[in-house]
């Protein structure tokens, strides 16, 4: 298929200019440099116009006024001279062409360059060829001219300019004489000069530097201010803006300084809210202690009646439990000081005992779950090993709930090759009802059900997937589902690998 | 009876727990402070303490640093839930087990008649006078005592148990799994540490080494092995 113009200025230059920072750097420089270029052929032109013009036009009238009476002068002495030295006369004013022509047409006398003089820059025509063409046709002109009522009149030829004079002398003779003209200045003619070439290039370049110097120092501010907004709305929230910005006396030092402060108090706001919900969760585990006490010991009092719903309690009660225990695992991993416990471990020996584990609680039934590694090699990660750990847990037991018992569950181990090492990848797929496609994306947030199953027996809290994806994150790893072809839900893990 | 020391700032719980326990045939004594219980531990006779890690004044750490040196009565903790370094740091100290609060009182109750069961093994060996020698090792079931040739070395009770495990099976791998079940009383999950800790704690307390042999090899997946047996 052919690419239009259109489609090619679409794809090449308009991606160019939108890429994220060069956008507003790309229109502030563009803006000034043309600015500057116009600015330039403007005071340029204006220059010529007004200056150079007039002064040309005026040079150009005292030399036809010059022309003028020298033709007169001309037609004067040659009237009055003798028909033998009238010869001479070519000579003497043969500084410049000059025909001079009978009413009729006929070739009176004509310029004779000296021998020795040089020839002007702009009379510099064929003698031969040109100058009989030339010489043609100014004389077939003549006898037009001298019908006409006009004294004289400028006619051109081969781009050269003539002045036509009709001089009527004393003894009442009528002459007509040609003069050539010097050609008026072009106003470009500075273009024509060699020396314009760098001069104009050095002037693009000098003026693209500095447009470019002006369009980054607006930009990179503006550019500055964003990345660390985009940091801090990804969660960073100790992300603020560095010193060399707030330190500008500028309105970009006072939106970074603005920034700085919203940032600060914002953190700060987090901070607490995060403390008291963690509190909370702390506070609430000793009433939750002693009821679970008291809870026992209600059940011991043999009141057949209440059974039923001192159960209920329990089972509400270790609900309670579980989520106040996901809640403080949930906050422990948002703390950083955690990665200093990171080790060296076996992504495959650890897979390998929760599995076992997941195996010995669904009844020591070792079907349900299927567990292939491809490669025979250890697969190092440096990890917190709990955190990971509980995360692939937490992947096993979901899938282990959410699909039919007699499905399979498979858990696959696999790596890709890289010369700093590649990534390690745990996949857990299940037969179980997958996800709505829609919903995929928010799988892995806190609280996250997939129907509206508040009470369902399920038993889980909704905080395990969210504890999974901090766990991944947090040792540098990426956690993503899709849904099988089949049915069912395929969680991958992956972590960066080390040698 | 079997005579019960509890040590938590919760005098509420201590009161169910009272209650609970003493139904199932178990006599507590509560304190509140750390330093009352320590006062307690040492001057009584108890076959267990229950003890919290979040006391005012002489928290649990500071309690077992004072006491392990004077008593191997066997200690079970009370952590934090999601702390697991307070669990690494208690078992290092010298605690025979861990719960983390809130916790089921039917847990509490297995991990005491667990801890309670080793002890009555203790007291029947007691009078087999039975007695156990691999490489420079000695144990004497009666006082449960360990002797490195002439010298004695104090171990707490589940380091006792740990140990007479892998010396009956010297030379062979004991499964992590089959040694949590006897000695603790329980399985471990994945990121259980504790059976790691006992062992660091025996690994140090023993020597690492005997001459050139390392004496308790642990087995990557498997479990552990007892490997001093010449001397």
């Amino acid at each position: 298929m052919p690419l239009s113009m259109n489609d090619l200025s679409r794809k090449n230059i308009l991606p160019l200019i939108r890429l994220p920072g060069l956008k507003l750097f790309g229109r502030i420089f563009l803006c000034f440099w043309t600015t500057v270029l116009l600015v330039l052929i403007v005071a340029v032109f204006v220059t010529y116009f007004l200056q150079v013009g007039p002064f040309n036009r005026r040079i150009y009238q005292v030399e036809k006024d010059f022309i003028r009476s020298r033709g007169q002068m001309l037609v004067e002495i040659y009237d009055h001279l003798d028909p033998g030295k009238v010869g001479l006369l070519g000579q003497v004013f043969g500084s410049r062409f000059f025909w001079l022509f009978s009413l009729k047409g006929e070739i009176l006398l004509k310029s004779q360059r000296p021998p020795n003089w040089p020839t002007p820059e702009h009379e510099k025509l064929d003698r031969s060829d040109e100058m009989a063409n030339l010489e043609g046709q100014i004389a077939s002109a003549v006898p037009n001219f001298a019908l006409k009522k006009e004294d004289e009149e400028v006619l051109i030829f081969n781009d050269h300019e003539f002045l036509f004079q009709k001089v009527i002398v004393e003894s009442g003779n009528t002459y007509i004489v040609v003069n050539g003209m010097p050609p008026m200045r072009s106003l470009l003619r500075f273009l024509e000069n060699p020396s314009i070439l760098p001069i104009l290039t050095g002037f693009f370049f000098i003026t693209g530097i500095f447009c470019w110097w002006l369009a980054h120092s607006m930009a990179a501010p503006v550019i500055g201010i964003r990345e660390m907004s985009r940091r801090f709305a990804g969660g960073d929230l100790q992300a603020r803006i560095s010193a060399e910005l707030t330190d500008r006396f500028d309105e970009f030092g006072d939106l970074a300084k603005d920034f700085n402060d919203m940032a600060s108090k914002i953190e700060s706001m987090m901070k607490r809210q995060k403390s008291l919900l963690h509190d909370i969760s702390h506070e609430l585990r000793s009433p939750l202690a002693r009821m679970q006490v008291a809870l026992e010991l209600a059940r011991k009092k043999k009141n057949e009646d209440n059974q039923g719903l001192l159960d209920r309690i329990g089972l509400e009660a270790d609900r309670l439990e579980k989520m106040l225990q996901e809640v403080l695992t949930l906050f422990r991993l948002e703390d950083d000081k955690m990665t200093r416990e990171k080790e060296t471990i076996d992504l495959g020996e650890l897979v390998e005992a929760i599995i076992a584990d997941a195996r010995f609680e669904a009844n020591q039934n070792s079907e349900r779950i299927t567990w292939r590694q491809h490669s025979q090699d250890p697969v190092k990660v440096s990890v917190v090993a709990n955190a990971v750990g509980r995360a692939i847990e937490n992947v096993i037991r979901n899938a282990l709930k959410y699909s039919p018992s007699q499905s399979v569950i498979e858990v696959v181990l696999t790596e890709t090759e890289r010369s700093d090492g590649g990534t390690a990848t745990v996949l857990v797929s299940d037969r179980g009802p997958g996800i709505p496609e829609e919903k995929l994306p928010h799988l892995f947030e806190p609280f996250f059900r997939c129907e509206e199953d508040r009470s369902s027996s399920s038993g889980g809290v909704g905080l395990g997937l969210a504890i999974t994806r901090r766990s991944i994150e947090m040792n540098g790893g990426r956690v993503t589902a899709r849904n099988r072809d089949n049915g069912g839900l395929t969680v991958e893990l992956s972590l960066p690998r080390v040698n | 009876m079997m005579r019960i020391l509890v040590v938590d700032d919760d005098k509420e719980l201590c009161d169910l727990l009272k209650e609970f326990l003493g139904e199932e045939g178990f006599s507590l004594q509560c304190c509140h402070t750390g330093d009352e219980g320590l006062e307690k531990a040492l001057q009584e006779d108890f076959k267990l303490i229950i003890l919290d890690v979040m006391l005012p004044g002489l928290n649990g750490f500071d309690f077992l640093r004072s006491l392990r040196p004077k008593s191997a009565v066997p200690v079970i903790m009370l952590t934090a839930r999601g702390e697991e370094v307070d669990k690494v740091v208690g078992l290092e100290l010298g605690a025979d087990d861990y719960l983390a609060k809130p916790f089921s009182p039917r847990e509490l109750l297995a991990r005491i008649r667990a801890v309670s069961r080793r002890t009555t093994q203790g007291r029947n060996l007691n009078n087999s006078g039975d007695s156990l020698k691999v490489g420079d090792l000695e144990i004497h079931m009666a006082g449960r005592t360990l002797y490195r040739g002439k010298e004695r070395i104090h171990l707490t009770e589940i380091e006792f148990q740990i140990l007479e495990i892998l010396l009956r099976s010297a030379g062979l791998t004991v499964n992590r799994q089959d040694l949590a079940q006897q000695a603790l009383g329980h399985r471990l999950s994945f990121d259980d540490r504790s059976l790691d800790v006992h062992i660091s704690n025996i690994r140090r307390k023993i020597g690492s080494k005997m001459g050139e042999t390392e004496r308790i090899r642990t087995i990557r997946g498997v479990g552990y092995l007892y490997a001093a047996l010449d001397e």
